[in-house]
């Protein structure tokens, strides 16, 4: 079920009337557990097995894994744990991809072809609660978490539905506490919350689809087309746009939703386009997914504990299976890939006598990083988004001037105008807020602009009046 | 060391504010700038309409059970414009309607899907012509039926709750939308006017002549016809006796099962009429289809009331002929047993 739906409104009217009752906690409890796989099952409803697998697996190796004293038997209960919920990943989400990669190789040197005896689907979400499950797994194997007795507990833990299919991937720490208190619908938690759902309908419906997906679509799927240097910046820069205003604004809904139901969940983004270095950029950025390659395999990897090449090495890694995590395809690893490299050359830089100058802490210092991030991240979405190498270095090229002698203007100047403004907005923004919250802002802004914000948004969701996209990171 | 992204506490990350006298304040600018919106697009001439997509379709296909008093109508849009579905539900309330037209597409592939659906035993009133049965035109609906195999009961759903929503606003409208408007206006085009087609929830097309240089119009969509014509590359008769064979085969699958089929040929006049039978005399495809397929051919101009109709663009019959159209049609198909 995708938030920017109906059918939701009608599936959460329902849920919060439910939950509004004054019913026993773990009745409340309950009600929410069943929507969260209603909300699931709505997709493809056989896919919901997967998420009572990962539930009762983790809930019953971690309960073992704590109560065992001997390394090998704890390091065989998570060995367990690791091997179904990354057998799921292997098989749902990158079976088709090991395969055609075996084809190709087995082809090099004269072997047979092997066919996929399955068609596949791709469950909904199933990178995001492996990994928030592999968390809690891994958390009590470290002696860092005491598991919870109770299964309902763990099972809202796994699938509560604000977060269950695009995160933000929430750790356990966070989330069981708060399945210990009742929790009451407010007008507080709902006003915010409900403010915060309007605020992420906007930027996924207004901003994400009906203004940039367009612009985005017409270069990137052009079926071969070489874009002019205008096209493709103006593509690159929606698509910046594109990707964060869908992917954000799904987290903010959650968020939404979230504390409409009395819960916190973790903040996904904090103002990416507003960093000044790569480092900064992943602490802003999906940062729930960013913390989890950096608890769960940068410091298993030994982060920085090991010297300066195997730092480097790493950090190449983590960022490769980041890479790896979003999709099933090269296109996914070389943009890892590239934005290892960046966070490698951040730090040697960081230590060069140029990285040292005084320069970087002025202002207008403090924008050229700004800028020079933001831009080298922009090149590495046309990996993203691009759906083979070839079409990506064909918007690559004219990006650093080398234009085709076939290249088209594949938009209209409007396009590129719509594009250029909202780009111009969303960095000017970023910035602004930098070192802002959202509370903090909202705490200060004047009751008649708070209202007029949200009439103006609420009025632009249904001017939009377009097609029904799902949200880009479903498909991770 | 694992770390917690953000405050856990609820209570502590919601700001204090007046909420409901927020939200209520908001909602009602909101509903200000609705209604503004509205009165001025329905000023422009603007009704509310829906997008003729797969999805609209697939809702529709999916309405299409095993109760033999169901008609489904294919064809293209002088079905999907030229048959009122108000007057047919007078005289037949009990029959289920379901319109699976799509505008400038062959219906072939959605016949072979209902031929396929081994429940269907309704009754099908296809539109065609001799050119929508050649075999180069099988799959032109194919995306359509695939879609609505793919198509998960949530969508459907989604569908029909945004009846109520997309019936009763313009401004939902694609055609209104704020970028379709804003790239109008930096272009130079200027405000929108209302389409010449307009969509209906249950997939009937209202044409909208009024506003038309009806001269110009029919000159243009003539042209277009004459420009497609002159670079397809038509099929051989062989070619073509074979889909008609294919399209046989359908029939008589969905007969089995105690379904019927009417094909019928729409009226076209003027500058079309003689196009239609430069490149597709009558006498060596119509009536070699109405010889050589199973079930019931109907030709406009073998019916006396289905006669005289005149197309306002050579194509379409005029929309206030419509239900006068459909009277008589829904007569004949009586006459030969196909609704009781």
């Amino acid at each position: 079920m995708l938030f920017n739906s109906l059918n939701f409104i009608v599936f959460f009217a329902v849920v919060l009337a439910i939950y509004a009752l004054p019913l026993w906690w773990p009745s409340k409890k309950a009600v929410l557990l069943l929507a969260s796989y209603v909300f699931y099952a709505a997709w493809n409803p056989p896919f919901v097995a997967l998420l009572w697998l990962s539930t009762v697996v983790d809930w019953l190796v971690a309960r073992r894994l704590y109560r065992s004293t001997h390394p090998t038997a704890r390091r065989a209960w998570l060995a367990v744990s690791l091997a179904t919920n990354l057998g799921l990943l292997a098989f749902f989400k990158y079976g088709t991809f090991f395969l055609e990669n075996w084809n190709v190789i087995s082809g090099f040197y004269g072997l047979g072809e092997m066919a996929f005896p399955w068609n596949i689907i791709l469950p909904v979400g199933i990178s995001f609660y492996t990994f928030q499950t592999l968390s809690y797994t891994i958390d009590v194997y470290r002696k860092e978490l005491t598991p919870t007795n109770s299964l309902l507990d763990f099972a809202l833990y796994v699938s509560f539905f604000p977060q269950l299919v695009a995160g933000p991937i929430v750790r356990a720490r966070d989330f069981l506490p708060q399945l210990i208190q009742p929790k009451a619908v407010t007008a507080r938690h709902l006003g915010w919350g409900l403010n915060l759902l309007l605020l992420g309908l906007f930027q996924k419906i207004v901003l994400a689809d009906h203004l940039l997906a367009p612009v985005v679509t017409a270069v990137y799927d052009s079926g071969g087309v070489d874009p002019n240097r205008m096209s493709a910046w103006a593509a690159t820069f929606a698509f910046s746009g594109q990707i964060f205003f869908d992917f954000a604004g799904y987290s903010t809904c959650a968020i939404g939703i979230a504390m409409c139901l009395g819960f916190a969940l973790p903040d996904n983004f904090h103002f990416p386009y507003a960093a000044r270095g790569f480092s900064d950029f992943w602490r802003r950025w999906h940062i729930s997914l960013s913390s989890w390659l950096r608890d769960y395999v940068y410091i298993a990897l030994g982060g920085n504990r090991k010297g300066v090449s195997r730092t480097q090495i790493n950090l190449a890694l983590t960022m490769l299976i980041g890479g790896l995590w979003h999709g099933a395809a090269w296109t996914f690893v070389f943009w890892g890939g590239l934005h290892g490299s960046y966070l490698i050359a951040e730090r040697w830089a960081r230590r060069s006598k140029l990285g040292q100058a005084g320069l970087w802490n002025s202002g207008p210092g403090q924008l050229a990083l700004v800028l020079v991030t933001y831009l080298a991240v922009c090149i590495a979405w046309v990996f993203f988004r691009a759906p083979s190498f070839g079409a990506a270095f064909s918007i690559v090229k004219p990006l650093f001037g080398f234009e085709m002698a076939t290249a088209q203007a594949l938009l209209e100047p409007g396009q590129c105008a719509i594009a250029f403004a909202v780009t111009a907005l969303l960095l000017g923004g970023h910035y602004v807020l930098r070192e802002q919250r959202l509370e903090q802002v909202v705490d200060r802004i004047p009751g008649w602009l708070l209202v007029i914000g949200n009439a103006f948004m609420l009025a632009s969701i249904v001017f939009s009046g377009g097609e029904d996209r799902a949200f880009i990171y479903f498909q991770f | 060391m694992p770390s917690s992204t953000s405050n856990s506490n609820p209570h502590e990350r919601a700001p204090q504010r007046r909420w409901v006298l927020l939200g209520v304040s908001s909602l009602l600018l909101a509903a200000i700038l609705l209604v503004a919106t509205e009165t001025f697009w329905r000023a422009r001439g603007f009704q509310p309409s829906f997008t003729d997509d797969e999805a609209l379709w697939s809702y529709h296909r999916a309405r299409v059970t095993a109760k033999p008093q169901t008609l489904v109508i294919l064809g293209a849009s002088r079905s999907q414009a030229g048959f009122s579905q108000d007057e047919f539900r007078n005289r037949y309330p009990q029959w289920d309607l379901v319109q699976l037209s799509v505008s400038g597409q062959s219906p072939l592939a959605a016949l072979a899907d209902l031929a396929a659906d081994p429940s269907f035993r309704g009754v099908v009133l296809c539109s065609v012509t001799a050119g929508a049965l050649q075999q180069r035109n099988r799959e032109d609906q194919q995306p359509y039926v695939d879609y609505y195999h793919q198509q998960s009961p949530s969508e459907r759903r989604e569908i029909g709750l945004q009846r109520w929503v997309k019936g009763a606003l313009v401004s939902t409208h694609p055609q209104v939308s704020l970028a379709s408007v804003s790239q109008r206006v930096l272009r130079g085009d200027g405000l929108p006017r209302p389409a010449v087609f307009e969509t209906a929830f249950d997939r009937s097309n209202r044409i909208r002549y009024e506003d038309l240089d009806m001269e110009a119009y029919r000159a243009q969509r003539v042209a277009r016809v004459e420009e497609r014509r002159a670079t397809m590359e038509r099929e051989g008769p062989e070619e073509w006796r074979e889909s008609v064979r294919i399209v046989d085969g359908w029939v008589r699958t969905i007969e089995a099962r105690g379904g019927k089929v009417l094909f019928i040929r729409y009226p076209t006049t003027g500058d079309h009429w003689a196009l239609d039978e430069r490149d597709f005399p009558r006498a060596n495809y119509w009536d070699v289809f109405a010889t050589t397929c199973a079930g019931i051919q109907l030709h406009f101009q073998d019916v006396l009331a289905l006669r005289g109709f005149e197309c306002p663009d050579t194509s379409h019959l005029d929309t206030r002929d419509v239900p006068r159209f459909t009277a008589a049609l829904v007569t004949a198909m009586e006459d030969r047993g196909l609704l009781w």
